[in-house]
């Protein structure tokens, strides 16, 4: 399989995944998409060491929180624009407001480490040594981020009433 | 202990909407900026040689030509249509004006967006961010300007604006001549226009 191959085989494995923990990081849906756009295009040019790399997977989430760090600095004028604009999502802009909305409710009581550790881990199923080396903190950093996130993700207002239909 | 994620939150993730993955925009995305990498590379290392050889300073030799870079010679011309899936900015004037001037913009589709735009300049083949104008979206507020270099020290209103317009914004002063993308910065439709920025 030639590297292009490869790197297509892998984003169309993984681009909803990434997609969705750019939103459980603070992004908006759309902004999302374009976030990972931007992280998948910087791997790019490096795929062949990245795909020598034990587990890319963790690479690519370090890229992915960086690029949402320097969105954060920056705000969206990080990207590089371009005349084809990506395809539209299916709904219609209200819609995904209220998305983004309802999700960032539902984690605002996690800071926003506590949100990425509980996407490295839940979500992007890296262990606590990756997500650890993702965010450059000690093992036992992440475990206790861990614990405290989901303790209070139980307790959580917004998950309850989403649970029961009300959001 | 904590091997799980609450269930409501599984399933929150599972409601987020995703497009499909757009790979080949990406692979060919990919190539362009590793393709511009070495190339930037490669210069770094031919001004380097010189530096070497003849004691130049590159900063100067590289500097020199700023203004007409050599890649310009063959850079794809600037487009005179936008093809992308964008709702049209249509200016007044002809879309041609002068820096320091104001433009007004209409939306014919009367998308929702802010007061903000992104002024990009054609530049060797792409589009280069430049600017970012302000509109006259609240009442008794200037529309202004500022470059992208200076980011970080501006912001704008964070307000909604719908109908056709017109939004006035101004053109800034130090803008070169040549053909420029306008679309909106923070709207929820994406909306562009060309522009002509004309010497004054």
């Amino acid at each position: 399989m030639d590297q292009d191959e490869d790197f297509a085989a892998y984003v169309d494995a993984r681009w909803s995944t990434l997609v969705r923990s750019a939103v459980f990081l603070g992004c908006s849906v759309e902004d999302a998409h374009d976030i990972v756009q931007v992280a998948l295009i910087r791997c790019y040019g490096r795929w062949r060491r990245i795909q020598a790399t034990e587990n890319p997977d963790a690479y690519i989430y370090r890229v992915l929180v960086n690029c949402l760090k320097d969105s954060r600095r920056r705000k969206w004028w990080g990207e590089r624009p371009t005349r084809d604009v990506p395809e539209r999502l299916a709904m219609d802009g209200a819609e995904l407001v209220a998305m983004t909305d309802a999700v960032h409710r539902a984690l605002a009581d996690l800071s926003e480490k506590a949100r990425a550790v509980v996407v490295l881990r839940y979500f992007a199923h890296l262990s606590d040594q990756e997500a650890a080396d993702v965010l450059g903190v000690p093992l036992g950093t992440v475990k206790s981020r861990l614990s405290r996130a989901h303790a209070q993700l139980t307790t959580n207002i917004h998950l309850t009433e989403f649970a029961e239909g009300t959001l | 202990m904590t091997s799980k994620p609450p269930l409501t939150l599984e399933r929150l993730w599972d409601k987020i909407p995703t497009t499909a993955a757009p790979v080949h925009d990406l692979i060919r995305q990919g190539r362009a900026r590793r393709n511009r990498r070495r190339a930037t590379a490669g210069l770094a290392g031919v001004a380097a040689a010189i530096v070497a050889i003849t004691g130049v300073q590159a900063t100067g030799w590289l500097g020199a030509n700023n203004e007409v870079p050599l890649a310009d010679q063959t850079s794809p011309p600037a487009p005179t249509v936008l093809s992308g899936d964008y709702d049209p900015i249509e200016f007044a004037e002809a879309a041609t004006a002068s820096p320091g001037t104001r433009v007004q913009m209409t939306f014919p589709n009367a998308g929702q967006r802010g007061m903000a735009f992104l002024m990009e300049r054609w530049v060797e083949g792409r589009w280069t961010p430049e600017y970012y104008l302000t509109s006259d979206a609240i009442e008794n507020v200037e529309p202004t300007w500022w470059s992208v270099s200076d980011a970080d020290k501006n912001a704008w209103a964070d307000i909604g604006v719908t109908g056709t317009g017109p939004d006035v914004v101004l053109l800034p002063n130090t803008a070169k001549p040549g053909t420029y993308r306008v679309c909106t910065a923070n709207g929820l439709v994406k909306a562009c226009g060309l522009l002509q920025v004309e010497a004054p």
